[in-house]
């Protein structure tokens, strides 16, 4: 058995490089082709899976901006509605002030006409019942038209306390 | 089946063993990487598939499987063919090829081919410089070296699976002794670390061609 002959060392390599050409042309190729295609088909599902979570993360940080944006502008608004609506108040306040000191002005001038005009109508009576009592006086002596003038002369020199 | 060519014998029931086996290796691989999906595969697919993973992963610590796939796949075709080549002396009434010096001698020389090969391939006709090395009068030593290479490997193989083989025949054929030897259960002791033993061979053979391979690559 532990006798090697040539011939036959020739004959076992052929034998066995005739298996390796077998099974590399047709036995190896289908499997080393599907262990081939499916790491790079995991290998494209994780980079799609990486790409599908970069863009969610993208997508995220838009909306949070979009978030922050939105109350931005709502804080801007409402701070808005808060400052016209004290100026509004304000404003209502200052005309209700103005009107108040215009009425208050109305009635003092109004006050002050009617003083006027009782004074003016006290002065006239204040004439004819002096006038009438000059003329009961000096009925005879003076005609009533001098006398007048000279009655209405004293009179406007008459100081009429304010 | 003896047939005689000039002052050398060839023994017709070693290449028939040996044919078996290729036969055997190849149906077997055939049939389990029938319908091979790249999706969810069989269980033959993955049995394949993980002899594939184990040897790329072997592989990967001294050249790239896909780059070097006659390599690669020739370590394959190695390991299959031996592993069933081991097993087919368990078979009554077969024997293993490889209890034949005839094969593993074979199979040494194209393994000590190999290497030679791929070192010139990788470094040119300067890769035999470096059986000069480090200084020309380890030449000698260098040569013994790697000529026990091809040496090894073929006793190795053959003197591991003669003796299996062998005890099993004793075993078979010395029947009182092994019965008070322990019967049955020594028997199957023995059956067990033969199979083992099978199994060791045939991965020792391929790590050592790929092992001398590769230090052929990366050679100075």
């Amino acid at each position: 058995m532990i006798s090697l002959s040539w011939p036959q060392l020739l004959i076992e390599l052929i034998s066995v490089l005739l298996l390796f050409a077998f099974l590399r042309a047709k036995a190896f190729p289908p499997i080393v082709k599907a262990m081939r295609d499916r790491q790079e088909r995991i290998r494209s599902d994780l980079e799609t899976a990486e790409a599908r979570r970069k863009e969610a993360e993208a997508m995220k940080a838009a909306l949070e901006a979009e978030v922050r944006s939105v109350r931005e502008r709502a804080d801007q608004v409402l701070a808005r509605a808060k400052k016209d609506a004290e100026d509004q108040a304000r404003a209502i306040l200052e005309e209700a002030q103005r009107e108040s000191k215009r009425i208050l002005a109305e009635a003092e001038v109004e006050i002050r006409r009617q003083r006027e005009e009782v004074l003016s109508s006290l002065r006239a009576q204040i004439v004819e019942i002096s006038l009438s009592v000059a003329e009961k006086i000096l009925r005879e002596r003076l005609d009533s038209q001098a006398d007048r003038r000279l009655v209405d002369e004293f009179v406007e020199r008459i100081e009429v306390p304010q | 089946m003896t047939w005689h060519l000039g002052p050398y014998t060839i023994d017709g029931s070693l290449v028939l063993y040996t044919w078996i086996a290729i036969l055997l290796t190849a149906g077997l691989v055939s049939w389990l990487a029938r319908g091979a999906t790249a999706g969810v595969p069989g269980i033959g697919q993955s049995l394949l598939e993980s002899v594939f993973q184990f040897i790329a992963d072997l592989a990967k610590v001294t050249f790239d499987p896909e780059k070097e796939s006659f390599l690669y796949e020739l370590l394959i075709t190695l390991f299959l063919f031996l592993l069933i080549s081991n097993f087919e002396g368990m078979i009554p009434s077969l024997h293993s090829p490889t209890a034949n010096l005839n094969l593993t001698a074979a199979l040494a020389i194209a393994v000590f081919v190999l290497i030679q090969w791929y070192g010139v391939r990788y470094h040119g006709l300067g890769y035999f410089k470096h059986f000069a090395k480090p200084f020309l009068p380890l030449l000698p030593i260098n040569l013994v070296e790697e000529l026990s290479k091809p040496l090894t490997l073929a006793f190795r193989l053959y003197g591991n699976i003669l003796v299996g083989e062998i005890f099993m025949g004793m075993v078979a054929r010395f029947r009182l002794l092994f019965y008070f030897l322990g019967g049955f259960v020594a028997a199957f002791v023995w059956w067990g670390f033969t199979a083992f033993v099978n199994v060791v061979q045939a991965f020792i053979f391929m790590v050592l061609t790929m092992a001398y391979v590769g230090k052929a690559m990366a050679e100075e």
